[in-house]
């Protein structure tokens, strides 16, 4: 067991290490640190579809859904920040079921420009629904989670919730149903006719990324105290797939590993200004390029190419077999 | 899952996490005293759209800065501190204002700031109020400026103050006109021209026909123009409607047989506008905030450079000059950067301004209080033809 | 006011559809969504004003052919470099393009300006027809949007390049075995795609303003084309076009013109959800992922 002993060091270092990471940094990478944990939950979330063979365009949606059903029910109910969480992830997890149940059916291209059209509706929604969603105004005075203020105290709640995230996430990764899922991915005939129930598998794999994609939502708002439609925009979604494909679907810590590198990268990167956006398209173009079936793929090409390299091989080595 | 696999991963991130920090440097930077630098931040939006304004503030302020260093600096506490502005694009998203203000605050130390527009306003204003930043907003809301919000202060003029000094100018000069329809941009600052139309219209007596609102980027108007033009306006008010959206409404709008004439509430770019659609197509705008002959030296100096710096003249911007030597004074007169101390003087000083004397006025609203011109294009010319208080000021 | 209302419809639509063709041909053909489709229109359109406003005062029909040819290029050379590793994979395609996408924007940031442009009319002037104004600008548009697109249609049915492409975009497998290149048919179509894209933003240019997120909106109306129209068929793609410009002229005029692009959106979304394939869909060439 010394795998496992192994696993649970590494883990406790990083754990420690984030733990007491406020003590030596400022309020302004506290904040991108937690703009890293969220962006780190929307992946893991978007993960479950994606694997699945359908990339949607609507995770940023249900993001923006999570946030807006929390602070309104915050605000105009006054309901206490434990039930807004809650139904910050429901109501974005019943719209997926509602329209998954159809749109999953589609081949996967036309999948990805439904999703797209229904990030559009709901965009343009939210800026003209004025009496309900504050339109463009958005929603300002969103009441802080248990009257905390200042960065430290939502660094702590959001990497709870991110370690809780991730925890079960894995665990389903690693179930069963997330083997189906990856099956589904590979072959979904194939998993059809060995009686996965693959409608039924991407219905649930839509609707849990977006529970968990709403209840991100709902910390950014009570976080951020303000939000509105234009901060949930199509970049965002980009991004999400982005890190996603990029991270090498495959394996589960890819996608979200990706999310907290290029999240870091692309706000250091904020000083060289407008260059920022063009280096950052360099770097996925040169990403996708040498990887174009993320991580994973690469690995297997410089397996199946037998590359002798020593420090390739000991790379090649972490990604044996699984 | 090999433990091995997630060394790699975790390892990575945390060289990442590590390497970052390390290399952009955690934590506020060194303050103000230290480097005898007085850091003022300007936020806007350098690209999109709009990008235009906050390239003409920039200029504005840049102005500010060389007469404030050529009459003696910045002296504070005995010392001479250099002014650097420093510049934040938010590109028109309030989150990414809400990373950039957080950053100006916390990592750059930086305490005043300036800011376009409502949107990003909203995003930022609980964080400034609460750490006890200056700000001067460019927005269209009076709520900003209330009790609540004790540090921040207007320096523009609202879209309503415009439309009733252009209302009034129409009451002596062309009482022909009195039906207007709105073309606004679909934002927040839109919606707000909106109301200020509706309520500046009951005002004056005059029928505001239709509003109607475009999206950014939206490129064709032919759709749009068609079913209001056969309302007959007299004149179609563009508000904060981007110029390069401004420019191509104007052109369609001749297309298609309009006849009117255009206002604007906001921004008019004359030199802009002409080599885009031509000064025909303008002939009978009326503009407000905007001037082409200052009353003042003070106004035609800062013309005289603002053109030459920007190569033509944007009368709008003019504030942006007025409150950055507002704010010296005030700095000067508390006599440190101490923010508290500074916003109580804040209203207690004033300057011989680009319209004459101005200053900030605190009641229930802190806001600057100063003339407003009208210009007209006559024959082919922008001329000035009303300058007043706006109705808002006037006590 | 309807018959101006229908008129810009039909304008709208044969922008649309030259917007939309490029996109069409890239996906059926090589099994790419090219995101950076809107940046080759807007390359179209500041190529056209660099020569026929601000350094030269070039002809500008001549302009336009340059566009053209430059922009094809430029296509014909992303694709032989880089964007043959992607075909029929779908995902990474996507994501390689929004790269691409980024560059070409945010590059013209600095070399363009944040200010828009526009390049004077090379056919100034209304006519007036029974009660509604056109500009002479707008129907010369038309007119080459549809010569243009009869004319895709007649190439691809008859000539021999085009049969090679129809041969690709059918069954890969068969076309090569026929012995078709199919990297240089892939390479050739790219070009064309772009070529197209090109010719959309420097007939444009004129009548609409000019600046680096231009292409956005061209985009979004090539998506919702091909959702209308499915991606393998030409035909489909023109007759969508008129489709939407009809529906968002007529949305734009009694809603508002912030409603009409989601409207087109929604009415898209449920065809796809009711119609799998589109209104006349054929799919385009797309691994099994």
């Amino acid at each position: 067991m010394t795998k496992r002993l192994n696993l649970i060091i590494l883990v406790g270092i990083a754990g420690v290490f984030l733990l007491v990471v406020p003590l030596f940094v400022g309020s302004y990478w506290l904040h991108i640190l937690i703009l890293m944990f969220l962006n780190m939950a929307l992946v893991a979330g978007y993960r479950l579809l994606y694997e699945t063979g359908l990339a949607s365009f609507a995770h940023c949606t249900f993001y923006a859904i999570g946030g807006y059903t929390s602070a309104l029910l915050a605000i105009k109910l006054g309901l206490p920040f434990g039930i807004c969480f809650l139904a910050a992830g429901i109501v974005p997890a019943l719209g997926a079921v509602f329209i998954g149940r159809l749109a999953v059916r589609l081949e996967d291209i036309y999948f990805f420009l439904v999703s797209f059209a229904l990030f559009a509706v709901v965009d343009v929604v939210l800026k003209h629904w004025v009496s309900f969603t504050g339109g463009f105004d958005g929603i300002s005075g969103i009441p802080p989670i248990m009257g905390l203020q200042g960065e430290i105290p939502y660094y702590y709640i959001i990497m709870t919730f991110i370690a809780v995230t991730m925890f079960i996430l894995y665990r389903l990764d690693r179930s069963r149903f997330g083997a189906e899922l990856l099956a589904i991915g590979a072959a979904d005939n194939l998993a059809e006719a060995v009686g996965i129930n693959v409608v039924r598998h991407r219905t649930l794999a839509f609707a849990i990324g977006a529970l968990f994609a709403g209840f991100a939502g709902s910390l950014y708002a009570h976080y951020a105290g303000y939000i509105n439609p234009t901060g949930f925009s199509f970049w965002l979604t980009v991004y999400i797939l982005i890190w996603c494909a990029v991270g090498g679907y495959r394996k589960f810590w890819g996608p979200v590993a990706a999310a907290a590198v290029l999240t870091l990268v692309c706000e250091s990167l904020r000083v060289t200004g407008t260059m920022q956006a063009v280096l950052y398209g360099v770097v996925i173009v040169i990403v996708i390029t040498v990887m174009p079936h993320g991580i994973a793929g690469l690995v297997d090409t410089l397996r199946e190419r037998r590359v002798k390299a020593p420090i390739l091989g000991w790379l090649g080595s972490f990604f044996k077999g699984d | 899952m090999k433990a091995r696999n997630i060394f790699t991963w975790l390892l990575a991130l945390v060289l990442v996490v590590v390497g970052s920090l390390a290399t952009t440097s955690c934590g506020p930077t060194a303050t103000v005293e230290e480097e005898k630098v007085f850091k003022f931040a300007h936020l806007d939006g350098f690209s999109g759209e709009a990008a235009a304004w906050a390239w003409m503030s920039q200029t504005s302020m840049e102005i500010a800065v060389e007469d404030i260093e050529a009459s003696g600096g910045l002296v504070v506490g005995g010392e001479r501190y250099k002014i650097e502005i420093v510049k934040y694009d938010h590109a028109w998203d309030p989150s990414i204002a809400y990373t950039l203000a957080k950053k100006i605050i916390y990592k750059d130390g930086i305490k005043y700031i300036h800011v376009d527009s409502d949107e990003e306003v909203l995003a930022i204003l609980d964080l400034t109020n609460q750490e006890k930043v200056i700000l001067l907003p460019i927005c269209g809301d009076l709520d900003y400026i209330d009790e609540a919000h004790p540090y921040t202060w207007l320096h523009y003029p609202l879209p309503l103050d415009s439309m009733e000094m252009m209302f009034e100018y129409c009451a002596e000069a062309h009482p022909e006109y009195h039906r207007t329809i709105g073309i606004y941009p679909d934002s927040a600052a839109g919606y707000l021209d909106d109301e200020d139309l509706t309520e500046a219209t009951a005002h004056h007596g005059w029928e505001m026909l239709d509003s109607v609102f475009i999206p950014h980027g939206a490129p064709d108007f032919y759709g749009t123009l068609t079913p209001i033009l056969t309302k007959e306006p007299d004149v179609i008010e563009l508000g904060l409607t981007p110029p390069g959206q401004q420019a191509v409404i104007i052109k369609q709008a001749r297309e298609l047989g309009y006849d009117g004439i255009f206002m604007f509430s906001d921004t008019m770019d004359v030199a802009y506008l002409t080599e885009m659609c031509g000064i025909e197509a303008i002939e009978g705008s009326i503009a407000s905030p905007q001037f082409v002959d200052f009353p003042t030296d003070t106004g035609k100096r800062w013309a005289e450079r603002f053109t030459a710096r920007y190569g033509s003249l944007q009368g709008w911007c003019a504030w942006e000059y007025d409150y950055f030597m507002l704010l010296r004074k005030a700095i000067e007169k508390a006599d440190t950067f101490d923010t508290e101390k500074v916003n109580e003087a804040m209203d207690e000083v004033t300057f011989d301004g680009v319209f004459g004397p101005t200053m900030y006025k605190s009641q229930d609203e802190r806001f600057l209080v100063f003339k407003d011109g009208v210009v007209e294009i006559i024959d082919g010319e922008a001329t000035d033809v009303y300058l007043a208080y706006p109705p808002r000021m006037r006590d | 006011m309807i018959e101006q209302l229908a008129l810009n419809s039909f304008v709208l639509g044969a922008i649309v559809a030259l917007m939309s063709i490029g996109l069409v041909l890239t996906f059926s053909v090589l099994g790419v969504i090219n995101y950076a489709h809107g940046e080759m229109y807007m390359f179209g359109a500041v190529i056209i004003f660099f020569l026929c406003s601000r350094y030269a005062a070039m002809d500008y029909a001549l302009a336009c052919v340059i566009a053209v040819l430059a922009v094809g290029l430029l296509g014909w050379i992303l694709d032989k470099v880089l964007i043959v590793r992607f075909h029929g994979n779908l995902m990474a395609g996507v994501i390689a393009t929004i790269g691409l996408l980024m560059i070409f924007q945010n590059m013209m940031w600095p070399i363009f300006g944040p200010i828009p442009k526009s390049v004077p009319s090379p056919l100034p002037g209304v006519i007036q027809i029974l009660g509604t104004s056109l500009s002479i600008e707008r129907i010369i548009v038309v007119g080459i949007a549809v010569f243009v697109i009869l004319g895709m249609a007649w190439f691809i049915k008859n000539t021999r390049m085009g049969k090679a492409i129809r041969a690709v975009q059918q069954d890969i497998e068969a076309a090569r075995v026929q012995g078709v290149n199919i990297e240089h048919i892939c390479a050739v179509t790219f070009g064309i795609s772009t070529g197209l894209a090109a010719l959309a933003g420097a007939l444009i240019a004129p009548i609409y303003i000019i600046e680096p997120a231009m292409g956005f909106l061209a985009l979004e109306f090539a998506f919702i084309v091909i959702i209308f129209g499915g991606m393998g068929s030409i035909m489909g793609a023109f007759i969508a076009s008129f489709i939407i410009g009809l529906q968002y002229t007529f949305t734009a005029a009694f809603w508002g013109v912030e409603w009409a692009m989601a409207m087109s959106f929604g009415i898209a979304m449920i065809v796809l959800l009711v119609r799998p394939r589109g209104l006349m869909g054929a799919s385009g060439r797309v691994e099994e992922a």
